[in-house]
C-alpha cells in the first residue's frame, strides 16, 4: 500500500512538470512587444542581426514545434542565453540558487524551530499570558511585509546600531561570522512569516491533540508527561507537516522580496533585475528552476507525509 | 385546525406571546459586539478607510508635488507631520492617497476571485465526474508554482501597473477559494434540501443559486476575508518590485522601494509606508480571524 | 390490479449501482430488481421492508432524481420515459415528496415561507402569488400565516414535516411519495402528522406512496402494501389482507417482531435465521433463502416469479408454484 501510493504520487510529478513549462513559455511567449528587440537590446536594429537571432531562437517555426525544442533543449540542460547579460542562463541560475538556498534553508530553520518552539510552549498553557502573547504574535508575524521588515532591520542593526552590514552575501569560506553576519538579517526578515503561521498551527494542532480522548487514556495508564508528549507529537505532526510543506512555497517566492532588499546575489534577486531588464530569456528559465523546485519538494513532503500521516493511506484505501 | 406550538425552542417572545424570528446574521453580529478585539480592528479598518476616501479633506498637500528644498524632513516637522520624501512630498498627503491605491489593489483581487472561484467550485461541486476533474485539474496547474512567484512571473507578463497587480494576485487566488467553494458544495450539495428542489423542478441554476450559493456563504466570506491581508501584502509586494502602480503614483509599496536608499538618512520617514502596511494587513487579519471564531459556534 | 387505470404505473424497475475500491470497481449493488406495482387515484400504496431493500431509491427513480437502469414508469397516463424537457417538468409537477429529516430537508438559510415557495418560484409565480399560497399552505397543514418569516432551527420537528408538507403541496401535486415522514420523529408527534397527512388525503383528494420500516405505521395509513426485501417485492396486496393473510415467509417475520424490524440489530429471535446477505452478493435463487425458515431446494436454484394465489394477492415465493400447491403454509 505504501509503496503503491508513493509510486501513484512520484508518477504524477510528470504531469505538473509539464504543465508548468507549457505555462512559463506561453507566459513568455505573451508578452507585449517585439521580444526580438527586446532580446538584443540597444543594439537590436540591425536587420541581419535580427534574421539570425530569429532562426536561432527558432521564432520562425509553429508554436509547437518551438515548444518541443526548447523542451528539448531543457532536458539536455540547455536553459538558453542571455543576452542582457552575455552569459549562459544555465551558470547564471547555477551560481545563484545555491545561494538562495541558504538563505531559504536558514529562514526555514529559524522560522520553523521558533514556530514549533513558541506554539509548543503557548500550547501547554493555553489562555495564560504566554498564549496571548504567542497568538498576538504570530499574528504579527503573518501580517507583516517581509520587505518592510527587512527595511526595519537594516534601520535598526545596520544604521543606527552599525552592527550587521546592510547588504551583500559573505561565503562560509571567508570567514563562518562574516558570513552569518550577513545572512542573520535576510533570514529573520524571510523567516517573519513561517514563525507566525508555524507557532498558530503547532499551537492549534497540539491543543487539539491533547484534548482527544486517547490522551486520557495514556495518563490514567500512568505514562509521565515527556511520554505522552512523544504520543502527542506523532498525532500533532501531519498537520505540521502540512504546514511546513506549504512554507516552501512561501519561502522560495518571497525570496525576491527579500533578495532584493539585502542585495542577496540569489535567483530571486536574479529575477528581480531580469524583469527590470526585460530580459526575457532569464526570467523564463529562471521561473522555471524555481518551480520544478517547489515540485520536487513538494514531492519529498507529500512522500514524508505519505509514511507518517496513517489518514493519508485510509483515505486512499476507502 | 388549532395552531400548535410545542417544543420550539424559545428564543424571544414579543408582545403578543409569539415567537419572534431571529435572523442567523443577528446573532452573529451580537457575538462580535461582544468582543474588544474584534471592535478594535473593525475601528482601525474604519479608520484606515475612511482616511483613504477622505484624503482630499484631511491634507490639502499635493501627493505628487513636492520642493526638493524640503526633501527627507523627519516626522514631527513643522508644516509636515509626517515629513517629506526623497522628493519633497508630503508623506502625511502620500500616506492618504496611497491607502486608496493599496486597499483597492487589495480588495479588488479577493471580491474578484471569490466571485469567479465560488462559481467555479459550485458548479464543479454540483456537476461533478468530468466537469470536475476538468475544472479542478486546471485550477490545480498554479498549485505547482510558489503563489508570489506567479503573481511575479504573470505581472511581469502583463507589464507594470495597477491593472496587472490586480489581475495577477486574482488569478493566483482563483484556485485556493475554488477549493474552498468545492469542499463547502460537496457537503452542502447531498442534503436532503438540493433532492426536495430537484423535485420541484428547479433547473441547475436555480439550484446553484438559491439552494447551494447561500448555504456556502458563511465558509467562503470566512476564508476570503482572511486573504484581503495577505492580497495587500502581497500587492505591494509587487509594487515594491515596480511591476504595481509606477511612480509618481503614491502606493505604500512603491514608495518603500524609492526610498530605500534613503535609509541611513530619514529612518523615521523610510519606515512609515511599510508601517501603514503592516497596520492594514493586522487590523485585517485580526477582524477575519475574530469573524471565523463568531460563525464557527453558530454554524453546524 | 383493476380496470380503471392507474394513476401511477411500474413496470419492471431496475437499477444498479457500482460499487468502488479506492479507484477500482469491485461490483454491482442490485437496489431495484423488477419491481412493479400500480397505485390507483385516491389510495395509499405502502411499501415496507428494512434498510436498504431499495423502497428509498424506488422512491427517487420514480421522481426521477435518479435515472433506472431499465424500466417503464407511467404517471397520469403518460409514459415518463418517453418525455422530455419541458412535457417532462409540467407532468412531473403532479409528483411530489416528503422527505425523511425534518431539518435536512429545508433550506436553513432560507425562512420558512421561502421553503415553501420556492417550487412556485420555480414555476415562475408572482411574489404576490407566492406569499398568498404560502399562507394558505401553512394554515392547511395547522401552522399559522406568520410562521413564514421564521427560520427552520426555530421549529421542532414535528413542525418542519408539517412544512415539508406544505412545501410537498405548493404546486398541487396528484401524488406525493413519503419517504419515512414519521421515521425521525417521536411517538406522540407520529400520530400527529399521520394524522395530518391523512386529513389532506381526504381534503385534496390525494394519492399516497407511502416508505416506511415501521410495520405499525404502514397499516394504519394504507390501502395497499407492497413489502420489499434486497431489491424485490416479495408480496403485495391490501392493507387487510396482509395482516390477515400474510403469505410469504419474510411478511410473516415482519408481523411477529414487536415492534419494528431492527436490521442493524443481529436478531435471531425465531423464525428468522442468520444475518441480511450482502446486497453486493445476494444469494442465488430466492433471496430469502438463507433466512427463510420453510426454504426448499427449488429456492436455490430459481428466482421465484410473482403470482396471484387469491385475487389481489400477489407472493414471489415457491411455496406458492402451482406444482408445490400441496405444501402451501397454514
Amino acid at each position: 500500500m505504501l509503496g503503491i501510493l508513493m509510486a501513484r504520487r512520484l508518477v504524477a510529478v510528470v504531469p505538473a512538470l509539464l504543465g508548468v513549462s507549457v505555462v512559463i513559455f506561453v507566459m513568455i511567449r505573451v508578452l507585449p512587444g517585439d521580444p526580438l528587440a527586446t532580446l538584443l537590446g540597444a543594439q537590436g536594429s540591425n536587420p541581419a542581426d535580427r534574421a539570425i537571432l530569429a532562426r536561432t531562437l527558432g521564432f520562425d517555426e509553429p508554436m509547437p514545434l518551438q515548444y518541443l525544442h526548447w523542451l528539448g533543449r531543457l532536458l539536455t540542460g540547455d536553459l538558453g542565453f542571455s543576452y542582457v547579460r552575455h552569459y549562459a542562463v544555465g551558470e547564471l541560475i547555477g551560481a545563484a540558487i545555491g545561494r538562495t538556498a541558504v538563505l531559504a534553508g536558514a529562514g526555514a530553520v529559524i522560522g520553523l524551530v521558533t514556530g514549533i518552539g513558541l506554539g509548543t510552549a503557548a500550547a501547554f498553557r493555553p489562555g495564560r499570558l504566554l498564549d496571548r502573547a504567542v497568538s498576538a504574535l504570530a499574528i504579527t508575524g503573518m501580517s507583516v511585509p517581509s520587505f518592510w521588515l527587512g527595511i526595519l532591520l537594516i534601520i535598526l542593526f545596520s544604521a543606527t546600531l552599525q552592527w550587521l552590514p546592510a547588504s551583500g552575501m559573505a561565503e562560509l569560506a571567508d570567514g563562518p561570522a562574516d558570513f552569518l553576519a550577513h545572512l542573520i538579517m535576510p533570514a529573520l526578515a524571510n523567516a517573519a512569516i513561517t514563525i507566525g503561521l508555524t507557532a498558530r498551527t503547532t499551537r492549534s494542532s497540539l491543543i487539539e491533540t491533547y484534548g482527544e480522548d486517547f490522551v486520557y487514556t495514556l495518563r490514567a495508564k500512568g505514562l509521565s508527561d515527556a511520554q505522552i508528549l512523544r504520543h502527542v507529537a506523532k498525532n500533532a505532526a501531519p498537520a505540521i507537516l502540512t504546514m511546513i510543506g506549504l512554507q516552501v512555497g512561501y519561502l522560495l517566492g518571497g525570496s525576491v522580496l527579500v533578495e532584493t532588499i539585502f542585495a542577496w546575489p540569489g535567483l530571486g534577486n536574479l529575477i528581480y533585475t531580469a524583469i527590470l531588464a526585460r530580459d526575457l530569456i532569464l526570467i523564463q528559465s529562471s521561473l522555471l528552476v524555481i518551480a520544478v523546485t517547489f515540485i520536487l519538494l513538494n514531492l519529498v513532503v507529500d512522500m514524508l507525509q505519505i509514511v507518517v500521516n496513517p489518514r493519508v493511506r485510509r483515505l486512499a484505501s476507502a | 385546525m388549532a395552531v400548535i406550538e410545542l417544543l420550539a425552542p424559545l428564543e424571544q417572545r414579543d408582545e403578543i406571546g409569539a415567537i419572534r424570528p431571529r435572523s442567523y446574521y443577528r446573532e452573529v453580529g451580537e457575538r462580535l459586539r461582544g468582543d474588544p478585539v474584534a471592535l478594535g480592528s473593525l475601528a482601525v479598518v474604519v479608520v484606515i478607510f475612511g482616511s483613504a476616501i477622505g484624503a482630499p479633506l484631511l491634507t490639502t498637500y499635493d501627493p505628487l508635488q513636492g520642493s526638493i528644498l524640503a526633501r527627507l524632513l523627519p516626522v514631527g516637522s513643522d508644516s509636515h507631520i509626517l515629513g517629506t520624501d526623497e522628493q519633497g512630498r508630503d508623506m502625511l498627503a502620500r500616506l492618504l492617497y496611497g491607502g486608496q491605491l493599496s486597499l483597492f489593489a487589495g480588495i479588488a483581487p479577493v471580491v474578484i476571485s471569490t466571485a469567479i472561484g465560488t462559481i467555479i467550485g459550485a458548479v464543479a461541486a454540483y456537476f461533478g465526474g468530468v466537469v470536475e476533474t476538468l475544472l479542478m485539474r486546471a485550477m490545480d496547474v498554479s498549485y505547482a508554482f510558489p503563489a508570489l512567484l506567479l503573481a511575479i512571473g504573470i505581472a511581469a507578463a502583463l507589464g507594470p501597473g495597477l491593472t496587472s497587480t490586480i489581475v495577477a494576485i486574482t488569478i493566483v487566488l482563483i484556485p485556493p477559494v475554488s477549493r474552498v467553494a468545492l469542499s463547502a458544495t460537496r457537503q452542502v450539495v447531498v442534503q436532503e434540501y438540493v433532492e426536495a428542489a430537484s423535485v420541484a423542478g428547479a433547473s441547475p441554476r436555480q439550484i446553484i443559486q438559491y439552494q447551494l450559493l447561500p448555504n456556502i456563504a458563511s465558509p467562503i466570506f470566512v476564508y476570503t476575508s482572511g486573504l484581503i491581508g495577505l492580497a495587500i501584502v502581497s500587492a505591494s509586494g509587487l509594487s515594491f518590485l515596480g511591476l504595481g502602480s509606477a511612480p509618481p503614483a503614491p502606493e505604500w509599496g512603491a514608495m518603500l522601494n524609492t526610498m530605500r536608499g534613503s535609509v541611513y538618512v530619514a529612518p523615521d520617514v523610510v519606515a512609515l509606508p511599510g508601517l501603514m502596511i503592516f497596520v492594514t494587513s493586522v487590523a485585517f487579519n485580526v477582524l477575519s480571524d475574530c469573524l471565523r471564531d463568531a460563525l464557527d459556534v453558530k454554524s453546524v | 390490479m383493476s380496470a380503471r387505470q392507474s394513476l401511477l404505473s411500474v413496470r419492471k424497475l431496475r437499477k444498479q449501482f457500482p460499487v468502488h475500491l479506492g479507484f477500482r470497481r469491485t461490483g454491482m449493488v442490485s437496489a431495484v430488481d423488477d419491481v412493479e406495482f400500480d397505485v390507483q387515484a385516491g389510495d395509499t400504496l405502502g411499501i415496507v421492508g428494512e434498510s436498504g431493500c431499495g423502497k428509498s431509491t424506488t422512491a427517487r427513480l420514480i421522481l426521477g432524481l435518479v435515472k433506472p437502469d431499465a424500466g417503464e414508469i407511467a404517471f397520469d397516463s403518460e409514459h415518463l420515459n418517453a418525455l422530455a424537457g419541458r412535457e417532462r417538468k409540467a407532468i412531473k409537477r403532479g409528483m411530489q415528496m416528503v422527505f425523511q429529516d425534518p431539518l435536512g430537508s429545508v433550506n436553513p438559510r432560507m425562512s420558512i415561507g421561502e421553503n415553501i415557495g420556492f417550487p412556485l418560484r420555480v414555476h415562475g409565480y408572482s411574489a404576490q402569488q407566492i406569499r398568498n399560497r404560502t399562507s394558505q399552505l401553512l394554515e392547511q397543514v395547522g401552522l399559522h400565516p406568520h410562521h413564514a418569516s421564521y427560520f427552520p432551527h426555530q421549529l421542532s420537528g414535528g413542525q418542519l414535516q408539517r412544512v415539508n408538507t406544505a412545501r410537498a403541496l405548493a404546486l398541487e401535486p396528484k401524488l406525493i411519495i413519503c419517504d419515512e415522514p414519521v421515521s425521525a420523529l417521536d411517538k406522540s408527534i407520529q400520530a400527529q402528522v399521520l394524522n395530518l397527512l391523512l386529513d389532506l388525503q381526504q381534503q385534496l383528494g390525494l394519492t399516497y406512496v407511502f416508505i416506511s420500516h415501521d410495520l405499525n405505521v404502514v397499516e394504519y395509513v394504507s390501502d395497499y402494501v407492497a413489502v420489499m426485501y434486497l431489491g424485490q417485492v416479495v408480496e403485495q396486496c391490501s392493507s387487510d389482507e396482509l395482516y390477515r393473510n400474510p403469505l410469504h415467509p419474510y411478511t410473516r417475520v415482519l408481523l411477529s417482531s414487536i415492534p419494528q424490524v431492527d436490521p442493524e440489530a443481529r436478531r435471531t429471535s425465531a423464525p428468522v435465521t442468520g444475518d441480511i446477505p450482502s446486497a453486493l452478493n445476494p444469494p442465488s435463487g430466492c433471496r430469502f433463502r438463507t433466512r427463510c425458515p420453510l426454504a426448499m431446494d427449488v429456492c436455490a436454484v430459481e428466482r421465484p416469479v410473482i403470482r396471484h394465489p387469491t385475487a389481489g394477492h400477489a407472493v414471489a415465493c415457491h411455496l406458492y408454484d402451482s406444482d408445490t400447491a400441496e405444501r402451501s403454509a397454514a
